[in-house]
């Protein structure tokens, strides 16, 4: 089995340490964007933090396509504030946009897919294509001693892409999910659109009495 | 996910999985204390071919199934879910299937909303009133590990 995970170009790093980068970046599912914990101790500094900036893994994208880079501290409502507002066509020049992408890669593809999942739900009627690929992320860590050398991490981290068009999409291309149909079941129906728009989804993470006479008579089951 | 297999599993809510959007509850929760208890997802529809990743089990050993799954098994296809925290983790599996196989094997992702319902019962009995329930979303990926046809 090959790591694809923390792989090391370490240019004049003492042995010792790289066997301690290396067994410190072992796990290939420590999330990568933490600090790995040996290099912390080691009073490694990382300096810089250049992430390559691949193509869209996903063909034939139209050139003005919206591209929302989701990063592990975006605030989802934001994010969800200008895309939706682009969607819809309440931007400042009045057109809305047919297609938008949404990438995000470490910590933040858990968020990715929270966007998207309730833009669809916003928008409706969106087809949609998610791609998996590694994102390679290049870190320069210092000593904090004089003189010693730096070294360079090259480490790749799972990233997702996610492309939701208004237009029609290609069913055969792997990853392709048609829109969801409207037709749900009204009391989900119901739920949802108290989640999604955002002053009612403050009173839905408050449990509000009202929420609580709607869900005890669900409470149990058995 | 919390690993489907695991004997007992339903008799022990706490051992709900990992959620990544927990709302702090308890402050949320005046004027009366209430402990949260965390269900599991409602339904783990499971062919032999599906694998619920976690963030218990070992990586190496939930990866070692899925591969076991595709060479040994024979199946041409396995999907692997996750759910909240273990998206990472699953699309770290699929992906390392998918590098490990040289090309052969594809993927196609699929992601999705699970309804959550938490448990709030009342820390005390006497003040509070009934036990209640409170639904929330996390978001979940299905991803399809397949050998392509050959075409």
């Amino acid at each position: 089995m090959t790591e694809p995970r923390g792989q090391m170009k370490s240019s004049n790093a003492t042995s010792s340490t790289v066997l301690e980068l290396q067994s410190a970046s072992f796990d290939p599912d420590v999330s990568s964007l933490s600090l790995p914990p040996k290099l912390g101790q080691s009073n490694f500094r990382r300096v810089s933090r250049t992430e390559d900036s691949d193509p869209y893994p996903i063909p034939g994208l139209a050139a003005d396509t919206l591209h929302m880079r989701v990063k592990e501290g975006s605030k989802i409502r934001n994010l969800l504030q200008f895309a939706t507002a682009r969607m819809q066509g309440e931007g400042k020049d009045g057109t809305s946009l047919r297609q938008v992408v949404f990438t995000g890669s470490g910590r933040g593809v858990t968020k990715t897919i929270t966007c998207v999942e309730i833009l669809k739900r916003k928008v409706g009627e969106l087809h949609q294509v998610s791609k998996l690929y590694y994102k390679t992320v290049n870190e320069v860590w210092e000593s904090p001693q004089q003189g010693a050398p730096g070294i360079t991490v090259q480490r790749t981290v799972p990233a997702i892409c996610i492309l939701l068009s208004k237009d029609p999409l290609d069913p055969q291309e792997p990853g392709y999910q048609p829109p969801q149909t409207p037709s749900v079941p009204t009391e989900d129906a119901e739920k949802r659109r108290a989640l999604i728009s955002p002053s009612s989804q403050h009173t839905a993470k408050r449990v509000c009495p009202d929420d609580w006479s709607v869900c005890s008579p669900r409470a149990d089951p058995s | 996910m919390t690993e489907p297999r695991n004997p007992g599993m339903s008799s022990i809510p706490q051992t709900a999985p990992p959620h990544t959007d927990v709302t702090s509850p308890a402050v949320e929760m005046d004027p009366v204390e209430y402990t949260l208890r965390k269900r599991l997802p409602r339904k783990l529809p499971k062919r032999r071919n599906d694998v619920y990743v976690n963030m218990k089990t070992d990586f190496r050993a939930q990866l070692a199934r899925c591969q076991k799954l595709l060479e040994g098994g024979g199946h041409r296809e396995i999907c692997v879910h996750g759910l909240g925290l273990a998206i990472n983790r699953a699309i770290n599996i699929a992906l390392q299937l998918q590098a490990s196989s040289q090309g052969a094997l594809q993927l196609a992702a699929n992601t999705s909303t699970v309804e959550l319902v938490d448990d709030l019962e009342p820390e005390d009995p006497d003040e509070a009133g009934e036990p209640m329930t409170r639904t929330r979303n996390n978001s979940a990926i299905h991803i399809k590990v397949f050998y392509p046809d050959p075409q």
